[in-house]
């Protein structure tokens, strides 16, 4: 095949003006030739023609995950270092034993690494926090949340929660990944899901976006399969375990900023306005708590989103000014919602 | 330069904004991805990091970035042809005119077409779509991964090509319009 490939080609390729057989013709080049120096001094210039590439948009987020990767890097280094220095002190003042020490060096190393460092991501309450794993796995963590994980994932990649939070895991080739809560284990295989497992609620709930998990009960024996659209719900005070298909966006639209209450009474609604915001909240009357509403908000003012219950159902609120406990720190905002007479 | 070598954060971070756009514009104008071109400055980044070292401060460093961008698109343009090879039976069938095809100068121009008419499928459509035609699945697999009826696949994937279809044969009737528009 003749492989002559001008100038002309090259640049109306990389503005994007080219046919599917000159797309073939660059392939092929690019496959095959391999020190075409006429060719290379051609692109080089061309490369030099993009050097006021201002106007591109911005690729910090790159730059970011490049020095996380370094860090990454530079931190296993120094670990490997460390544990080697360490034998060589033994070795040297053991001479005799140094046989000993090199196989125990040896056999030993495999649990070194797998009795390693974690690390946990804390989210204030009223903030809500992206992260990113080691193996690429991201999400977000929502208020008061707490995430902990291991500095480098072995082939069992293993997690814990508490609170709510959303993943996309990263599939791996025969590598597991495990979110393990207080009260199940939740096996999945590269998905996007919703967690919530507040440790002061009586249940937890998972929901499914894509792909596929498998949720094991760590005291109570249950082992279900959820499917996209589907959530669990399992409350181990009563030890009951309910499935049911509903819109997974719902579940997952605060990581866009949304607080979304659908259809829940007010009781729930409270709960997770408290943990948006930051707040204490108290329903002084029984009756007021079974009262359901819907409702979505993006960036309103805890105010402006009281006075939007108010206006929809029976009630008075008030919120409190913000007073010091005995230590002189500041104690959350109360807010007192009443039934309106 | 001789920071870096040094291996300094403060001057591995200065010439990534100095270098990186160039890089990326570069990679893109030949990938025509901008996801491809994202991992290309990440991976030649690390590279010159990792390399940072073996520096030589009397060569230019535009030619040394050059040669390890170079080698990284060849790499990736390698990686990117089976996905073109896709792409391309996918606008070969649903294209009217079939005899000139391959040597249609305004290839691009479909491929972007292609990927504004996958956006607007309704979303189910354009998951199962993209699962068969993009990502090779069996109509069983993606029935299984989907929770749906091979019926519903196939259904899917008849509908999603009868729509491309029929925008390119509408293209092709206002023809000037589009040629002139990317051509031009």
């Amino acid at each position: 095949m003749e492989n002559k490939i001008n100038y002309k080609t090259l640049l109306d390729f990389s503005k994007g003006k080219y046919s599917y057989n000159e797309y073939l013709d660059i392939k092929h080049w690019f496959t095959n030739v391999r020190n075409d120096i006429e060719v290379e001094e051609q692109l080089f210039n061309q490369w030099q023609g993009f050097s006021d590439s201002a106007n591109t948009k911005s690729l910090h987020s790159i730059f970011e995950k490049i020095q996380y990767n370094i860090l990454l890097e530079e931190k296993k280094n120094e670990k490997g270092k460390s544990i080697w220095q360490y034998y060589r002190q033994v070795a040297a003042i053991l001479i005799p034993l140094i046989a000993i020490s090199a196989s125990l060096y040896f056999f030993t190393k495999p649990s070194q690494t797998t009795a390693q460092a974690w690390l946990e991501i804390n989210v204030p309450e009223g903030a809500r926090i992206e992260f990113l794993l080691p193996d690429s796995t991201s999400g977000w963590l929502n208020s008061g949340a707490k995430l902990k994980y291991p500095v480098e994932f072995t082939s069992h990649r293993k997690v814990e929660l508490m609170g709510e939070a959303f993943f996309n895991v990263k599939h791996r080739e025969h590598s597991d990944f495990t979110v393990g809560v207080k009260d199940m284990n939740i096996k999945v295989l590269g998905t996007k899901f919703n967690v919530s497992a507040y440790a002061n609620e009586a249940v937890t709930e998972i929901v499914l976006k894509e792909g596929k998990v498998e949720v094991k009960g760590k005291t109570a024996t249950f082992n279900q399969v959820l499917h996209p659209g589907e959530k669990i719900s399992y409350n181990h005070e009563k030890n009951s375990l309910d499935k049911l298909a509903v819109d997974p966006n719902i579940y997952s639209a605060w990581t866009s900023g949304y607080l979304v209450i659908d259809n829940e009474p007010l009781e729930q609604a409270a709960k997770k306005l408290e943990r948006w915001y930051g707040v204490e909240i108290s329903i002084q009357d029984e009756s007021l708590k079974k009262f359901r509403f819907k409702a979505t908000f993006k960036e309103e003012s805890l105010d402006e989103v009281l006075r939007f219950i108010a206006m929809t159902t029976p009630i008075t609120y008030k919120i409190e000014t913000r007073g010091q406990d005995s230590n002189g720190i500041l104690k959350k905002k109360q807010v007192i919602i009443k039934l309106k007479r | 330069m001789k920071e870096l070598k040094k291996g300094d954060h403060f001057a591995f971070e200065k010439i990534f904004e100095r270098y990186s756009k160039q890089l990326f514009q570069f990679s893109l104008s030949y990938l025509k991805s901008e996801e491809a071109a994202e991992d290309i400055v990440q991976e030649v980044f690390i590279k010159i990091w990792n390399n940072r070292k073996e520096l030589k401060t009397d060569t230019s460093f535009q030619s040394y970035l050059f040669t390890i961008a170079l080698n990284s698109i060849r790499k990736y343009f390698n990686q990117l042809s089976r996905l073109n090879e896709l792409k391309h039976d996918i606008l070969f069938d649903s294209s009217g005119l079939k005899s000139d095809f391959d040597d249609r100068s305004d290839y691009q121009a479909m491929l972007d077409k292609l990927e504004e008419l996958i956006k607007q499928m309704p979303e189910k459509r354009k998951e199962v779509f993209i699962k068969k035609k993009i990502e090779e699945k069996s109509l069983k697999e993606i029935s299984e991964e989907l929770n749906i009826s091979t019926k519903t696949v196939e259904y899917h994937i008849t509908e999603a090509m009868r729509f491309l279809k029929s925008e390119f044969d509408k293209l092709q009737i206002q023809g000037l319009i589009f040629f002139h528009l990317f051509i031009g």
